[in-house]
C-alpha cells in the first residue's frame, strides 16, 4: 500500500518536473532578448550571428531543442552554458557548497537565537523585555534584507573602517587576494549570514513564544509544578520540548530555501552562491544555465515534498488512502 | 577586437546599468540606495579623515591591484570567439596583439616591432614580430600564431568555429602566411584602411595549445573559461563567475614582467557599493560611470578621481521606413530639423550634471575624424522650431497637438530600461517637444529588448540609440549609415538610404591617407547633419577613481581608449603599500 502510494507520488513529481521545464523553457524563448547570448550583436554581421545560431542548434524547432535538451537532463547532461561554454552541472555543484554556507549558517543562527529569545518572551509574558523582543520581531518581519544588508555594510564596513576600529568586509565570501583562510572566510560571512537569519528569527521567535505560551497553560504543567518540581526544569524538560516540535514543521518548511532563499543576500553582499549565477545569467540570456538552474531548483523542492509526503504517509495512514 | 571599446558595443551601456540598477527594481530598494547615500554621507561628515601613507617614488616590485568591475564577463576569455565588451578588458590583460593603442587612440606596437609596412597598392600589410617572444609556458610565440589566429576567424576550413567576424573579414582578407617565424604577410582583397586599427589589435591565440582541438572545444572549451597560456601581462590564476577573476605576473610578458603580483578583476555590482570599496580598499580602482557617484568619492581622502572625454552618446533614431505609417512625419527633412532645434540640448547635458559634452555632429570629439567646422548648426529655439512646423504644414489642433490631413503628431519613444541617464533625456526630449506641441509617450526596455526591436524586428517609431557616433580607432561608420546595413540585424536601423553617403563612406574605407580620409568624414558627417536621419545629442562623461597608493594610473595613462582596455601601460604600475 505504502509502495503503491510512493509509486503514484513519484510519477506525479515526474509529471510536474516536466510541466515546469516546458514553462520555463517557453518562457526563457519568448522573453529572450538577443540572438545569440553572449555575442556583441552590435558588432556582429547578421550572416555570422546566423551561422554562429546554425552553430549552437539555436535555429532548429523550438520542439527539437527543448527534446535533445530533456534527453540530456535525463542522462544526468544539464547541457552546456551558452555564455561561457561551461557545463550547467559543474556550474551548479561548484556554486552550491558557497550558498549552503550562507544558508545554513543563517538557518542554524535562526534557530540557535530565536529558540531562547521566544521562550523567554513567553515566560516573562508582558514585561519590558517581551515587548522589545516583539519590537525586534516586527522590525525583522518588515525590514527587507537587502535595505538591512546594504545598512550593515554602511556601519559596520565603511564606517568603522573610517573610524579606524575592526570592521568587516562587505562583499564576497572570501579576500580577492591571498583570502580563503578559516578566519577570513568567517569574516566575510558574519553579515551576510546574520543579515539572513534576521528573518528566521523574527518569524521562529514569534512561534516559539506562542507555542511555548500554548504548552504552558498545559494541564501536564500545572500538575508538574503542583508535584513541586523545580521552574527551571518545568520550563526546560516539560514545556520547552514539547513547545518545540511544531516549530520542526516551520523549519522544515524552509529547506528549499537552503537553495534558493538567499538570493538578495547573495546579491547586495557580492556573494558567489546560485541566486547570484541564476541572476547574472538570466540577465546575460543565457537560457541553458537558467533552465538548468530552475530545473535544478525544481527537483530539490519537489524531492523535499515527496520526502515530507511520505513521512506524513508513513506516520498517518489515512494519508495514504486520500 | 574593435568590441573592447564601451561605445562600438551599444550593448555596454546596458550591461552595466543592469547590475548596477538591479537593487533598485528587486522590490523597490531604491529608497534603501537613497537613504544609504544619504547616511553615506553624513558618516563621511562625521568619519575623521585617514592619514595618508608617505608617497615613495620609487618603483617597488610586489604587491596586487583590485579593479571594481560593473559585470563580469559576458562569455569568457577566447580572445577569437568571445566578443562581449567585458570580456576584451580582461582578456587584454592576458593576450598582446599585434599593435596596440595609447590614451588618446595612437597605434603602437605591441607583439610586432613596428607598425606595418602597407604596400603602395593598400593590399599587401607584413608585421614584424618582435625577437624573442614567448608564451607563458616559455613555448615560442611565432608568425605560425598570428596565422593560426587569423584562420580561426575566417578560413573556410574554420567555419565550425563561432568567430563574429568571419563575414567582415572574409570580405576583404584573402590570405595571412608566415614566410619565416617572425614576419605575418597579410594579402587583402581590396584595401581596407582599418585593416591594423581594428584586426591588427586582435589578440592572438596560442597555436600550440588550441591548434589540435575540436571546433566544439575551441567554441566552449576549459581554455575559454581559463587559458591555460597567456602571451600579455597577466596568467590566468582563477575566475569564480559573478565575483571575481585573479590573475599573476607574466614572467615572459615581452616588455618585461609587471612590478605587480597580480591582478583581481572584481565584480562589484552597483555604484554605491564601488564608492564603499573604495573607501573601505577592498577595491583599488575602477571606472565610475555615474557623476553623482563622483562627489561621494572626492570624499575618500585616499582615492584620486578624475574625469576623461568619451566618444559614448546618446542620439535618437527616425523611423524612416516608407512601410511604416510614422514615416509620413519623418520622411520630411524640415520635420526632423524642427524637432532637433526643439531640444535643448545644454540643459540635457544635467542628465550628466554637466560633465558631458554637447555633439555637433555624428562623430566624437576625439576622433581624428571629426569635423571641426561643420557647415550646419543648430541652436535651441523653440520658436523656430515652431514656425518650421508650421510651414510644413503641421498645425496645432484643438487640443494643442500638431497635426496635418488627419495623422496627429504623436509616438512612442523607446528608452533603455537599464540606463537613468537616457530615461532622464528622454525625459527632457519629451518636455522640449511638448512645448511646440508634439505629444510623445515613452518606454523603457531592457537593453537587450530595445536592440530586438531595433536593430532585429525595426518595429519602433522613434528609439534613443547609444554608440551611433563612431567609437572606433578607425572612423569608417558604414555598419550605422551605408544602405548595406540597412536590412533587419544590420546595424542602420532607420533606415537611412542615402547613395551619395554610400558612396563617400566607401571611398573613406579605401583611401590610406588619414589627410585625404578626413575630408570625406567631414562631409559625411556635413550631410548627417543636414538629414538627421539619427541626430546625436549628448556625449557622456567618463570617471576613473583610482587609489592613492598606486603609481602610474593617473589621467596621462587612463583616457577613453585606455580606460577599459586595452592598457598598456600596465607593467609600469606600482603600489606603494598594502597588499
Amino acid at each position: 500500500m505504502l509502495a503503491l502510494f510512493v509509486a503514484r507520488r513519484i510519477l506525479v513529481s515526474i509529471g510536474i518536473l516536466f510541466g515546469v521545464t516546458i514553462i520555463t523553457f517557453s518562457l526563457l524563448h519568448a522573453t529572450a532578448g538577443s540572438l545569440v547570448p553572449g555575442l556583441d550583436l552590435s558588432t556582429t554581421l547578421p550572416e555570422d550571428v546566423a551561422r554562429i545560431r546554425h552553430n549552437l542548434g539555436l535555429d532548429l524547432p523550438l520542439h527539437i531543442q527543448y527534446l535533445n535538451w530533456i534527453g540530456g537532463v535525463v542522462h544526468g547532461d544539464f547541457g552546456r552554458s551558452l555564455i561561457d561554454g561551461g557545463p550547467v552541472l559543474e556550474h551548479i555543484t561548484s556554486r552550491l557548497p558557497d550558498t549552503l554556507q550562507l544558508t545554513v549558517t543563517a538557518m542554524v543562527l535562526g534557530i540557535v537565537i530565536s529558540l531562547p529569545l521566544g521562550a523567554i518572551g513567553a515566560i516573562r509574558r508582558g514585561s519590558v523585555l517581551d515587548q522589545l523582543l516583539t519590537l525586534l520581531s516586527v522590525l525583522g518581519v518588515s525590514v527587507p534584507s537587502f535595505w538591512l544588508g546594504l545598512l550593515m555594510i554602511m556601519l559596520f564596513s565603511v564606517t568603522f573602517n573610517s573610524w579606524g576600529l575592526p570592521w568587516l568586509p562587505s562583499s564576497g565570501n572570501q579576500n580577492a587576494i591571498g583570502g580563503g583562510s578559516i578566519e577570513d572566510r568567517i569574516e566575510h560571512l558574519i553579515m551576510p549570514a546574520t543579515c539572513l537569519a534576521f528573518t528566521y528569527i523574527a518569524i521562529w521567535s514569534r512561534f516559539t513564544r506562542s507555542s511555548m505560551l500554548e504548552v504552558l497553560n498545559q494541564d501536564y504543567i500545572r500538575t508538574a509544578r503542583a508535584k513541586g518540581m523545580r521552574e527551571s526544569r518545568v520550563i526546560l524538560v516539560h514545556a520547552f520540548r514539547n513547545a518545540v516540535f511544531p516549530l520542526i514543521t516551520l523549519v522544515g518548511l524552509e529547506l528549499p530555501g537552503l537553495v534558493s532563499g538567499a538570493v538578495i543576500v547573495e546579491i547586495v553582499f557580492s556573494w558567489p552562491g546560485i541566486g547570484r549565477l541564476l541572476l547574472e545569467r538570466a540577465f546575460q540570456d543565457d537560457y541553458t544555465m537558467v533552465l538548468g538552474l530552475t530545473t535544478f531548483a525544481a527537483i530539490l523542492v519537489l524531492a523535499g515534498n515527496l520526502f515530507a509526503d511520505i513521512l506524513y504517509a508513513i506516520l498517518d495512514p489515512r494519508v495514504r488512502l486520500s | 577586437m574593435a568590441s573592447d571599446f564601451e561605445s562600438k558595443s551599444k550593448q555596454l551601456g546596458a550591461a552595466e546599468w543592469n547590475r548596477r540598477d538591479f537593487i533598485k527594481r528587486v522590490g523597490g530598494g531604491g529608497a534603501g540606495l537613497v537613504l544609504g547615500a544619504g547616511l553615506f554621507e553624513f558618516l563621511m561628515a562625521c568619519a575623521t579623515s585617514t592619514s595618508q601613507t608617505p608617497t615613495n617614488l620609487t618603483p617597488k616590485r610586489g604587491g596586487h591591484l583590485v579593479e571594481g568591475a560593473a559585470s563580469d564577463l559576458g562569455s569568457g576569455m577566447n580572445p577569437v570567439v568571445n566578443n562581449v565588451t567585458f570580456d576584451a578588458h580582461v582578456q587584454r590583460l592576458m593576450f598582446a596583439s599585434l599593435v596596440t593603442n595609447t590614451a588618446n587612440g595612437d597605434l603602437i606596437p605591441d607583439l610586432a616591432s613596428a607598425l606595418p609596412k602597407i604596400s603602395s597598392d593598400g593590399m599587401t600589410y607584413t608585421f614584424t614580430l618582435r625577437d624573442g617572444l614567448k608564451w607563458s609556458d616559455g613555448h615560442p610565440l611565432t608568425a605560425e600564431d598570428a596565422v593560426f589566429t587569423f584562420q580561426t576567424i575566417f578560413a573556410p576550413e574554420y567555419k565550425t568555429i563561432n568567430s563574429p567576424y568571419r563575414s567582415d573579414l572574409s570580405s576583404f582578407l584573402d590570405s595571412v602566411s608566415a614566410p619565416d617565424p617572425k614576419t605575418v604577410v597579410f594579402k587583402l582583397k581590396r584595401p581596407q584602411v582599418s585593416f591594423t586599427a581594428i584586426y591588427g589589435r586582435q589578440m592572438l591565440v596560442p597555436k600550440h595549445i588550441l591548434g589540435s582541438v575540436s571546433a566544439q572545444e575551441f567554441n566552449s572549451g576549459s581554455f575559454n573559461r581559463g587559458p591555460s597560456v597567456t602571451s600579455g601581462l597577466f596568467k590566468f590564476v582563477e575566475w569564480v563567475p559573478g565575483s571575481r577573476i585573479t590573475l599573476a605576473r607574466n614572467d615572459n610578458y615581452w616588455a618585461g614582467p609587471t612590478l605587480l603580483d597580480g591582478y583581481v578583476y572584481k565584480v562589484v555590482a552597483n555604484e554605491s557599493l564601488k564608492v564603499q570599496q573604495l573607501q573601505t580598499g577592498e577595491m583599488d580602482f575602477g571606472r565610475i560611470t555615474t557623476g553623482s557617484t563622483v562627489a561621494a568619492i572626492k570624499a575618500i581622502p585616499t582615492v584620486d578621481v578624475f574625469s576623461y572625454e568619451t566618444a559614448n552618446g546618446v542620439a535618437y533614431v527616425h523611423q524612416l521606413d516608407p512601410a511604416k505609417p510614422i514615416s509620413k512625419i519623418f520622411s520630411d527633412k524640415q520635420v526632423r530639423k524642427a524637432l532637433y532645434t526643439a531640444l535643448d540640448l545644454k540643459g540635457m547635458n544635467q542628465v550628466y550634471l554637466g560633465y558631458g559634452k554637447v555633439a555637433d555632429t555624428n562623430w566624437p570629439y576625439l576622433s581624428w575624424a571629426h569635423n571641426p567646422a561643420p557647415k550646419v548648426k543648430y541652436t535651441y529655439d523653440p520658436q523656430k522650431a515652431g514656425q518650421m512646423l508650421d510651414a510644413a504644414g503641421w498645425v496645432k489642433g484643438a487640443n494643442g497637438v500638431r497635426a496635418k490631413s488627419g495623422q496627429e503628431m504623436r509616438w512612442e519613444l523607446l528608452t533603455s530600461a537599464s540606463s537613468k541617464e537616457w530615461q532622464n533625456a528622454a525625459q527632457v526630449m519629451q518636455q522640449n517637444w511638448k512645448a511646440i506641441g508634439v505629444e510623445i509617450t515613452v518606454k523603457a526596455l531592457e537593453f537587450g529588448q530595445l536592440n530586438q526591436v531595433t536593430i532585429r524586428d525595426r518595429n519602433f517609431e522613434m528609439s534613443m540609440a547609444g554608440a551611433w557616433f563612431v567609437a572606433n580607432l578607425d572612423p569608417d561608420a558604414s555598419n550605422t549609415w551605408h544602405s548595406k546595413n540597412a536590412g533587419k540585424g544590420g546595424g542602420n536601423a532607420a533606415p537611412y538610404i542615402n547613395p551619395a553617403v554610400d558612396s563617400l563612406l566607401d571611398q573613406a574605407a579605401q583611401v590610406s591617407d588619414q589627410s585625404k580620409r578626413k575630408p570625406l568624414y567631414a562631409q559625411i558627417q556635413d550631410i548627417l547633419m543636414d538629414d538627421l536621419p539619427t541626430p546625436p545629442m549628448v556625449l557622456q562623461p567618463g570617471f576613473f577613481a583610482v587609489n592613492k597608493r598606486i603609481h602610474g594610473m593617473g589621467p596621462n595613462e587612463i583616457g577613453y581608449f585606455t580606460a577599459s582596455s586595452p592598457r598598456p601601460f600596465m607593467n609600469k604600475v606600482w603600489v606603494s603599500s598594502g597588499s
